[in-house]
């Protein structure tokens, strides 16, 4: 068998894997929409753990983060050890309040919760389209990790169309078959393959690259590129990045349910604490990896890898994303390349399959159950989210193919929609006498700021001729401000209804509650 | 039952993160590749040094206010 042969038979060996996985999942499920989505709240310490983990770590992770590294240095170092942090210690303060009171008044989707506070319908129905507006952002980034993945391991034989097509398929097979049980299952086995995986790829390529340990690393990046070893992003785009990727991205939809998924608020504080070192000992590997590209792309392997081949695959993919992929298959044995590559393959689809179960989830229970066809059997509401998950999947992938650019970018752009949830969460998640933010200044707070998120970002905005700012970053950070000012004022001007203030007593009630 | 220390609460766990997520952005004040610890730049040791003890104190925060403290 030829070197690729080998790599692309190891990546289908595991997405049977995967699937038979989603088959088991599926003969336990219950056909009841708390089963399917949130486990029956019954999360044991390693199933939340993990399918946080491996959930918030995607293709994003085990791709662009590379390329950045590469390219920017250890600027993403030093955003991404900020973010991943905060994003653990942003769990483990906001995920128990959210378990609690989701819990106590039956709630499954971020949509049930900032409805219930604000007791506003039309917050339901904005909060579920945003959602899923804005994630079709990560469905992309996913779409083309996969396509570059198995287009590398292939060497082009399934060209990158028809490969993110395969395996967006292969996790909507095994989401079909399991539910949102198919996917925690499956994240568990994928959040340990591609974390053993990161690690071996980085020792084997940084002993092959740079033989003589870290400090020769070091001391070779700054021969080639010394700017790579200084921080070379603006504040506000370090601050945005820090607040998108840490608060943002734990409250979009493929992540808050996870909230909901722990047996006992112990459980998901535990998992936070898990979720903090994994995501950020993660980008240790990524870094050693990232920085031996950096010197490879500016001296050439010979034989291997010509100098400047990270132009090069940004003339073919769109964007510098490719290098990990590259580097694995170029550097490694082909079985070992095909693990790796396989756990490439899990990173991203651990994240694709959270996003389309949870977004078909808010589709139908917050829009299609609540507005469109009340009253139907569970199995039916079933059914109907299983569409959706295929619609959202090659919307996904049709974007995909239009190979929008460097996957840090795409992703930016769902994380600073899902910042602009943080002014409505935390008035119903922190106990409070006085109603600082109603149901009008959450409502416009919300639209102007997603709107903004969205626009002020170049590839949205800069599209239509929107003024934009220099990253999806700073446009996360910009709007959420701007939203909160709103939220505020508004709810100055307009007075909440009785409804609203009984129902803020009553979650005071739950979260003081020993 | 371990007793847990009173100042080992959410409110206070948040107030910490706010002041400690303000150092990362000292990297501005001396942002230069020169060799240093490990031969790793001035920027880059700060923020692997500042992550250590960050991680560290949520982990041993963590242990005291669930229940594993003396």
């Amino acid at each position: 068998m030829e070197a690729w042969q080998v790599a692309t038979t190891i990546i289908f060996l595991y997405s049977l894997l995967v699937i038979g996985i989603g088959a088991w999942a599926g003969k336990i499920m219950k056909k009841s929409m708390e089963d399917f989505y949130v486990l029956g709240r019954k999360g044991s310490t390693i199933v939340t753990f993990l399918a946080t983990a491996a959930t918030y770590h995607s293709a994003f992770a085990f791709l662009t983060s590379v390329a950045v590294f590469a390219t920017a240095g250890v600027t993403f170092w030093i955003a991404a050890s900020a973010w991943t942090v905060l994003a653990g210690i942003f769990m483990y303060l906001v995920g128990p309040r959210i378990w609690k009171i989701g819990k106590a008044r039956g709630h499954i989707t971020p949509a049930d919760m900032l409805s219930d506070f604000y007791d506003s319908k039309a917050i339901g129905v904005i909060t579920a389209i945003v959602m899923a507006l804005f994630i079709i952002a990560y469905i992309v980034v996913q779409a083309v990790g996969l396509g570059i993945i198995l287009d590398v391991a292939s060497q082009g034989h399934i060209p990158y169309q028809w490969a993110s097509l395969i395996l967006i398929l292969v996790a909507a097979v095994y989401l079909f078959l399991g539910g949102l049980r198919a996917a925690y299952w499956t994240d568990v086995l994928q959040g340990i393959w591609m974390y053993i995986g990161i690690f071996v790829a980085a020792l084997i390529i940084v002993g092959k690259l740079v033989p003589g340990g870290f400090a020769v690393l070091m001391d070779s990046v700054r021969a080639v590129n010394p700017k790579l070893l200084t921080m070379n992003w603006t504040p506000q785009k370090m601050l945005g990045a820090v607040l998108i990727y840490g608060p943002g991205l734990m409250l979009l939809q493929h992540l808050w349910i996870k909230y909901y998924i722990a047996k006992d608020e112990k459980i998901l504080k535990t998992s936070a604490v898990g979720t903090a070192i994994y995501l950020s000992t993660y980008y240790i590997a990524a870094a050693l990896i990232g920085l031996s590209a950096a010197v490879a792309n500016a001296k050439g392997i010979p034989g291997v890898l010509d100098a400047g081949f990270i132009s090069a695959l940004k003339a073919q993919y769109g964007s510098a994303d490719a290098v990990a992929a590259v580097m694995i298959y170029k550097l490694l044995h082909p079985v070992l390349a095909g693990f790796l590559l396989a756990g490439a393959t899990a990173a991203a689809m651990s994240t694709l399959d959270s996003f389309l179960g949870s977004t078909s989830m808010i589709l139908v229970r917050d829009i299609y159950q609540k507005h469109i066809k009340p009253g139907a059997d569970e199995g039916h509401y079933v059914l109907v989210s299983r569409v959706f998950m295929i619609i959202w999947a090659l919307i996904g992938w049709y974007f995909a193919l239009l190979k929008p650019g460097l996957i840090f970018n795409i992703a930016s752009i769902a994380c600073a929609g899902g910042l602009q949830f943080l002014p409505l969460l935390l008035p119903a998640i922190v106990p409070s006498t006085k109603r600082y933010i109603n149901r009008n200044g959450a409502l416009w707070g919300l639209i102007i700021g997603s709107f903004l998120a969205a626009f002020l970002s170049p590839q949205i905005g800069g599209k239509v001729g929107f003024p934009t700012v220099e990253h999806p970053a700073v446009a996360g950070f910009v709007a959420v401000i701007i939203n909160l000012i709103v939220a505020l004022v508004v709810s100055a001007i307009t007075k909440p209804s009785e409804k609203e203030l009984k129902v803020m007593e009553e979650y005071r009630e739950i979260l003081t509650k020993a | 039952m371990p007793e847990r220390p009173s100042f080992i609460n959410d409110k206070n766990l948040a107030i910490l993160a706010v002041i400690l997520w303000i150092f990362p952005f000292a990297v501005y004040l001396f942002n230069t590749p020169e060799p240093s610890v490990l031969h790793m730049s001035k920027p880059f040791a700060y923020s692997v040094a500042w992550w250590i003890i960050v991680l560290l104190l949520f982990v041993i925060w963590a242990y005291y206010d669930l229940g594993g403290g003396e």
